[in-house]
Parts: C-alpha cells; sequence; structure tokens
C-alpha cells in the first residue's frame, strides 16, 4: 500500500469552520464487544487486544432487531429502523402477505454515501449490507449481503473487471458449509482472503474520502462455530484463529500506514451468543389463538386465515393484523390493538422451556415507543408493533410450516442484542455511542454538514 | 427509495472551457437529454447573455468578472429552486469559478477540455483567426490566459469523444453526484434470483 495514496486529499471547497480527515471505516459483523478478553486470551487479534486493553474499543448499542441488514442501514443513514424502513431480511408489503427481500431500493432516507457523493466527496465501499442494488455514487460501490451475484453487485460496472481478478466472493456457499466443517474450514479463509486483497488494491489505486470495508466472515464463522470454540474443539480453535490472524494482519497494514489526515473508526453491529434452541413465534401464536392458518400447513403468511389478530416474521418481529395494513387485516382501532400488545407481550414474557424452566423471552418492547413514532408511517411496508427479546441461547424464527414451538438448527451461534463495539481513533470522547451515531461521526471527522437532521428523522 | 427526496433537485452545471471547446454543443445536447428525463433546464450561455443581461460589457478582466458573476447569481437563483441551470462561458480565471463555488451550494464544475489547436482548427465563429491576425485582443488562449480547472466534478475531452459520449458522460457524473435520479434500468431481484437469495436466507437460518 503506497503513502502517497494514504495522503490524497480532495481538493473540493467545503464549508466547514473544523479540520477535515479522510475516513476509513473497518466493519466486523457479529463480533461482541465482550468477546474482546476472549480474542485476547486465545491471542486470535494482537491489534485489537492492544486497543481493548488500552480502553479504546467502547460498547456500542445496535438496533433493534440485530440483524446485519438492519444495523447496516442505520450505519448508512444514521436513523433508526422505524425510519429507514428495512426491519428485517425479509418483509411484507401492506398491499399483499406474500413475504419478499428488501433491497436499499426500500430505504427511505439518503445514505451517507448518496450524502457525500453530493458534496462532492469520493467513497469507496466494499461488502456493507443493504447495498443491493449498487446505486450510482462518486467513486466505487460493491455491493454486500444480499446480492445475489457477482456481476451484478457492484457500480460502476467496469470494475468486474477488478474483481474477477481478485476471485472476489460475496459469500461462501452457506448450504455446502451446511454439510461439511471440512467445506466450512476451505471457504472462509479463501473468501476472506479474496476479499482483503481486494479492499487493499482499492485502498491504493482509489481516490477516495470516506472508505468503508465490512467483514462478513466473522458473521459467518460466528453462526457455525461459536459453542465449538467456546467447547475448544482443536477445529474451531484453528479457524478462529486463522480467521482472526487474517484481519489482524489486514488491520496492521491499515494502522502502520495511517496519517494524522486519516481517521480509523472499527466497528462490529451486533453481538453474538451461544444458540441453544430455535423457537417459533408463528407455532406459539398458532396455540394461543392469534394467528390460524387456512391449512394445517402453509409456507408463509400468504396462508394465514382472515381471523387471525396478529403473525410474526423472524427474529421476533410480531406485527398485528390491522385493518389498513393489510388485506385482510381485522383489527378495527387503538383500543382493540392496545389490549393485543399487552396481551401478547405478557404471553410471550411468561414462555418458559420445558425442558430447563427459564424464560424464552426476556423482553417484548413495544416498537412505537422504541424508535418513537407518533403514528402509522406513510411507508408501503407495515413497521412491527412489537418486537420480542429472546432470552440468550433461543433464536425467534418466523416459520410458519412447523408443527413444534422448540426446534435445532446446524447453527451453535445466534445474534446477541446489543454488545456491538466501535473503535474510533480520531474521537477520545466518553460519550455513549449507538450505531446510528456513526453517520455524524464520519460527517464530522471530513468536516461536512450532517446529513438527515430534518425534525421528523430524528 | 420513495417517500422523501433523496436526490434533491437544483444544480448548476459550470461549463468552463476555451472557445471552441465545445460548450454550447453539450450544453444544448443536455439539456435536450435532461429534459427528455423530466427535469427543468435553462441554458445560460456565455455569448446569448451579453446580448441582454451583459449588455454592453467587454471583454476586460473586470468586466468578465462582471458577466460571469450575473450569470452565477441567476444560476443560483434557478437552481436553488429545483432547476438544472447550465451555464456555458468560457470563465478562463480560476479565482472566478471558485467565487462563484463558494456562493452556490450546488455548483458544479464541467470542464470542457480540448487543445487550444483543436480549438483553433475548429474556428467556428472564425474568432481565432482574427485574434492570431491582432484583430481582437485579450481573446483567451490567445493573448489572454486560460486557466484549467484542477478539480473539476466533471471533465470531458471533445477533442477524443463525439458530443454524445461528452454530454452521457456528463450525465452518469450527475447521477453518480447524486443529482439526477438514476436511470431505473437495473434494480432489484429477477425472479431466478428472488429463489436464489430466499435458498441463501434458509441456509443461514435467518427465516
Amino acid at each position: 500500500m503506497s503513502t502517497k495514496n494514504l495522503e490524497y486529499n480532495s481538493k473540493k471547497i467545503i464549508s466547514s469552520e473544523s479540520s477535515r480527515k479522510r475516513v476509513i471505516v473497518i466493519a466486523l459483523d457479529g463480533v461482541p464487544y465482550s468477546f474482546f478478553p476472549a480474542i485476547g486470551e486465545m491471542n486470535l487479534s494482537p491489534i485489537l487486544s492492544s486497543l481493548h486493553k488500552t480502553n479504546k474499543i467502547q460498547t456500542m448499542t445496535t438496533t433493534l432487531p440485530p440483524v446485519s441488514s438492519v444495523a447496516w442501514a442505520s450505519f448508512l443513514t444514521g436513523v433508526n429502523p422505524g425510519v429507514h424502513g428495512i426491519t428485517g431480511f425479509v418483509d411484507r408489503r401492506q398491499e399483499g402477505y406474500a413475504p419478499f427481500v428488501p433491497t436499499a431500493e426500500e430505504i427511505q432516507v439518503s445514505t451517507i454515501y448518496q450524502h457525500l457523493s453530493r458534496i462532492g466527496l469520493r467513497v469507496c465501499s466494499i461488502g456493507v449490507p443493504a447495498t443491493f442494488p449498487p446505486v450510482p455514487i462518486n467513486g466505487i460501490l460493491v455491493s454486500g449481503f444480499l446480492a445475489p451475484n457477482v456481476e451484478r453487485c457492484v457500480y460502476p460496472i467496469e470494475e468486474i473487471e477488478t474483481l474477477r481478478s481478485f476471485d472476489y466472493k460475496l459469500d461462501i456457499d452457506a448450504w455446502s458449509a451446511r454439510e461439511s466443517d471440512e467445506s466450512l474450514i476451505t471457504q472462509l479463509p479463501k473468501t476472506l482472503s479474496a476479499r482483503i486483497n481486494t479492499a487493499i488494491h482499492y485502498l491504493n489505486k482509489e481516490k477516495w474520502d470516506l472508505f468503508v470495508f465490512h467483514i462478513l466472515e466473522t458473521d459467518r464463522l460466528h453462526h457455525f462455530m461459536w459453542r465449538q470454540m467456546k467447547d475448544k474443539e482443536p477445529k474451531a480453535l484453528e479457524l478462529f484463529s486463522k480467521l482472526y490472524g487474517q484481519i489482524d494482519s489486514f488491520l496492521k497494514n491499515i494502522m502502520e500506514r495511517l496519517t494524522e489526515e486519516t481517521a480509523l473508526i472499527i466497528l462490529s453491529d451486533h453481538g453474538f451468543t451461544e444458540l441453544k434452541k430455535d423457537f417459533y413465534l408463528n407455532r406459539y401464536l398458532i396455540e394461543t389463538g392469534y394467528l390460524s392458518l387456512r391449512e394445517a400447513t402453509v409456507n408463509n403468511l400468504e396462508g394465514i386465515a382472515p381471523s387471525s389478530k396478529a403473525f410474526s416474521m423472524a427474529p421476533g418481529r410480531i406485527y398485528l393484523h390491522l385493518k389498513g395494513k393489510a388485506p385482510n387485516g381485522n383489527v378495527s382501532n387503538d383500543h382493540i390493538a392496545e389490549s393485543l400488545r399487552q396481551e401478547i407481550s405478557q404471553s410471550l414474557e411468561n414462555v418458559h422451556d420445558p425442558e430447563t424452566g427459564s424464560n424464552v423471552i426476556q423482553k417484548v418492547v413495544d416498537m412505537r415507543e422504541e424508535w418513537n413514532l407518533t403514528g402509522f408511517d406513510k411507508s408501503m411496508l407495515q413497521l412491527p408493533d412489537l418486537i420480542a427479546i429472546p432470552s440468550p441461547g433461543y433464536e425467534l424464527k418466523g416459520d410458519l410450516s412447523g408443527n413444534t414451538l422448540f426446534g435445532t438448527d446446524r447453527f451453535s451461534g445466534m445474534h446477541s442484542y446489543g454488545d456491538a463495539f466501535v473503535y474510533l481513533n480520531g474521537d477520545d470522547s466518553d460519550e455513549k455511542l449507538d450505531i446510528t451515531d456513526m453517520a455524524e461521526k464520519i460527517c464530522s471527522f471530513l468536516g461536512v454538514k450532517q446529513m438527515n437532521k430534518e425534525p421528523n428523522l430524528t | 427509495m420513495a417517500s422523501l427526496d433523496i436526490y434533491k433537485p437544483g444544480t448548476t452545471l459550470w461549463m468552463t472551457g476555451l472557445s471552441g471547446a465545445g460548450k454550447t454543443t453539450i450544453a444544448t445536447l443536455l439539456a435536450e437529454k435532461l429534459t427528455r428525463r423530466g427535469e427543468k433546464v435553462e441554458i445560460l450561455d456565455g455569448d446569448v447573455v451579453r446580448t441582454n443581461l451583459s449588455k454592453g460589457l467587454g471583454f476586460s478582466k473586470e468586466d468578465r468578472e462582471t458577466n460571469l458573476m450575473r450569470i452565477g447569481f441567476v444560476c443560483r437563483l434557478l437552481s436553488r429552486n429545483g432547476a438544472i441551470a447550465i451555464a456555458a462561458a468560457i470563465s478562463p480565471y480560476d479565482y472566478i469559478r471558485k467565487n462563484l463555488r463558494k456562493e452556490d451550494e450546488n455548483f458544479i464544475e464541467v470542464y470542457i477540455n480540448a487543445p487550444i489547436e483543436k480549438c483553433i482548427e475548429r474556428d467556428v465563429k472564425g474568432l481565432y483567426k482574427k485574434a492570431l491576425a491582432g484583430e481582437i485582443k485579450h481573446f483567451t488562449g490567445i493573448d489572454d490566459p486560460y486557466e484549467a480547472p484542477e478539480d473539476a466534478e466533471i471533465e470531458v475531452h471533445t477533442d477524443k469523444e463525439s458530443p454524445e459520449e461528452s454530454a452521457n458522460f456528463v450525465i452518469r457524473r450527475l447521477e453518480e453526484l447524486g443529482r439526477i435520479e438514476p436511470s431505473k434500468s437495473d434494480e432489484g431481484y429477477t425472479s431466478e434470483e428472488k429463489a436464489f437469495i430466499q435458498k441463501r436466507l434458509e441456509a443461514l437460518g435467518y427465516l
């Protein structure tokens, strides 16, 4: 990496009283703040351990639900999911019940990439979730999860040749990894290596004011190997060591070449914890009479009966079957809706695991209060009325096809709520930070006006 | 991205370049293309403005600055009201362009770059011939300097590109700079991709 490139500064004239820096963001998906002591004990990353030991790593709150596409959309926009509109990997529009996968087109406010592009600053973003389809920006945008393929993941399209030359991959083949650990062990380091090489190429070659590189592989590693790592299984420890080692070398490379004019942010989007059981929330709503199906087995929400009062989508999002928000919605007034919210919340907070007796659901949150929503939004999507926060170890699923309340899956790790981290090398303040604060931090470092600060967006 | 104005309208597109570089040609083509995309567009051509808004002004440095600041003032009014104002004026002095930028938050500089030899060869208005013969004084590029922009947001090379190519490149840069809404040719998932994504989410236990 040439120092010359890291010293590049845009000559744009920007109205600002403050000093300007360039900003590098390294995103480590699903690395918990609470994992840092273990990173040190296992000697996974001397760089991250050193930052932690010198108190430079801070805990950071994140979105509810703690899902990557939701959290990174908040990172990109500086607003909560109730405002940007992405609340999960799947969603439904008010006009029907068919689930669909929301893309960046559903984001209801400007992203920091659009904001900086309009000012004339250059952005290079690689692999950040919630950026497909890649819209034109003043720079390069390589979409992350859930871009369908490499061919459609990049703007400008001419950059496809560069991606191919590095054998760039969007993600591992998760089906193959489910079937064998060997597949996971082979795929993860290879995918990460190709993506790091791509990132270094663009760091060197491109002119940028904001550079963002998202590492998805930590999330995948944790999903597949979290319990095995906790149990100190050699195969898992070796893979953790290898992957974190790759990340450490990359971070070392970056940090050795930082100049005073470049701010570095390292952050995650959510924590991780051991997965014990899946809990099928729609099955619970069926058993408690809030949801009924047209047939014994249905595949998705299109199969729910008109008389249903509520339904759920993963993870733990609960929607009242409101009149005006769904074709057959029957919850017709605020009074009934309020009663249902209270009933369902109390009921869920009293669900116990019959095997252990422990609470399955820690708390149910009223999302109008959580997101400061004063009324129903104008979005074509229906925002969840409630979100259930599970006790650690219980993953809340939206599946409608099964007949049991509990189940298990291939995975041994699940997202935990909160417990994200952030490192800001140009900012020593002790303020409590949330992932929605990052856009503001980046604007401050860059010395440009803030975005999405209109009263109705905060 | 429908509910809020993410692509806030309004831009001053300031085209600078030597006489004969192609400013008016590209401005006209751009105006057609942008109008077809639903944008409100006005062209403020340096030559035309001198027959009305700046009638009576000459080509001294002072008069040139006055002329450009007047064009800039009108562009600012138009762009802040949502229009794309295309200024096509030689605007040879860097400090004047910087002053215009400072006063207009919607200012985008477009450098219409063509070598002086090419412009002399074109000599559409016959002005270079006169300037070279000494019949016109203070002619930019001949006996008056042209200070090329160092950091224009957009630069086109009219000696190497057709006017159509240059205009299309400007449109692409306007999309990248968030000044016009991108064309909707490549969005969302195809039905095959939807099924593939669904399987990926299932594989990762995200449903």
